[in-house]
């Protein structure tokens, strides 16, 4: 845990950092991180591109990438890959959300991945497959890096440390889906709704989450009048607040304690295989500590 | 294409539908209300409320309710014998109410008219 900033950044709230380190110490996972045990990462320093998998990597195959990235501008329901499509190129999210969903033949689907600063798509291609199974849409407008699959291709054959990083968060991604995927099945839409917004509070790493009840129903793979009694309920308690297709987050602490386990199952997963989160990829966190909830 | 909104009851509270969602047919909204309701039960029966308390709200823009759809609407869908859809028993009732409402105003309207008749021979006596 020797990347984590020092304690004089008050704005910044340790709730998250509890309840990872209460799961890890629940599960009795291994702490030992595969990629990050290998190169010092994650300092303050190292957040030139904004992306964690980028800024995770040594400085040689950091000034080995920077020539081939381009940033683009993404927007709301841009299709970034189509199921049974071919990739041309590889995205690094900045600050855009992108979601992985299985889509069925009549067009229904369900999220199995989310994507923001923490990762890369499509993943496929780090396994040499180049037609992604999933499609991937932007739900939050922002920017990526983005790069062409043959320059990525290359890059990774010539520095082993890109190839063994994009494997650690492939494995990262199977892990994700598979949580998503019981998730989906055993968890109450209430606390699949605080799980999602948690999970998009870590990668816009603002308050304020462009989503409408829409959008996250079917994320979620569930009608759009369901969203809006759960979120309220959510907004009841005090943890969100929702206006004109913009979520507030006002509650960190209360929105992880109305999610259900697989927000932090699925972060520490992340963690242990790619590093903890920089000072910068921290969420902005804002609790309303004087409510007097105890009282 | 017109904007619905889908105000939910659940006995205690309302809450209200801000969003709304455009839809081509009135029918495509019921639909939607019932479906949300269907996908709905198992949550509430997790957190052991009663489903059957709870009602969709379906309002045009001015927020005039157009139908109500209660949860346990879900279940006639189960009934062995196949009812006539609900939408169009509902309308049925209500053309039946609109039907037996104007032959009231119909009579009272007729008794009023005796009645004025009645008082304009008395005040010709007088």
């Amino acid at each position: 845990m020797g990347t984590r900033g020092g304690g004089q950044h008050g704005y910044l709230d340790t709730g998250c950092e509890h309840s990872l380190t209460g799961h890890n110490e629940t599960n009795g996972l291994p702490m030992s991180r595969a990629f990050s045990d290998t190169y010092s990462t994650s300092t303050e320093s190292q957040t030139e591109f904004g992306n964690r998998l980028l800024d995770s990597l040594p400085a040689e195959a950091c000034i080995a990438l920077r020539p081939h990235l381009r940033i683009e501008t993404l927007a709301v329901q841009d299709v970034l890959a189509e199921s049974g499509g071919r990739a041309e190129q590889a995205y690094f999210p900045i600050d855009c959300v992108a979601s992985l969903v299985t889509v069925m033949r009549d067009g229904s689907g369900v999220e199995v991945g989310l994507i923001g600063c923490d990762g890369m798509l499509p993943v496929s291609i780090v396994l040499g497959d180049a037609v992604p199974a999933q499609r991937t849409i932007v739900l939050v407008a922002g920017t990526a890096l983005a790069i062409n699959l043959n320059s990525l291709r290359r890059l990774m054959d010539a520095h082993p440390a890109i190839g063994r990083m994009l494997l650690c968060y492939a494995q990262a991604t199977l892990n994700q889906a598979a949580q998503l995927a019981a998730c989906n099945r055993l968890h109450l839409l209430e606390e699949r709704c605080a799980r999602w917004l948690l999970m998009a509070h870590d990668r816009v790493r603002r308050n304020d989450i462009h989503v409408t009840h829409e959008m996250l129903a079917t994320t979620l793979g569930v009608r759009r009048p369901g969203v809006t009694v759960a979120a309220q309920a959510l907004q009841a308690k005090g943890s969100i607040a929702y206006r004109h297709g913009t979520v507030f987050v006002l509650d960190r602490k209360l929105l992880e304690a109305a999610a259900c386990e697989c927000y932090a199952a699925i972060t520490a997963d992340y963690a242990r295989l790619i590093g903890e989160p920089a000072l910068s990829f921290r969420p902005v966190v804002r609790n309303r500590t004087d409510r007097g909830r105890e009282a | 294409m017109a904007r619905y909104h889908f105000n939910f009851r659940d006995g205690r509270n309302i809450i209200t539908d801000v969003d709304g969602a455009d839809f081509d047919t009135f029918e495509l909204a019921y639909e939607e209300a019932f479906n949300a309701a269907r996908e709905m039960w198992n949550d509430r029966l997790a957190r052991q409320e009663d489903p059957r308390k709870c009602a969709f709200e379906v309002t045009d823009a001015a927020g005039t309710v157009l139908t109500v759809v209660p949860f346990d609407e879900v279940l006639e869908t189960c009934r062995a014998h196949s009812r006539p859809p609900l939408v169009m028993a509902e309308v049925a009732t209500h053309v039946e109410r609109a039907r037996r409402l104007s032959q009231e105003i119909g009579e009272v309207l007729m008794r009023t008219r005796e009645t004025l008749t009645r008082s304009r021979a008395l005040l010709k006596r007088t």
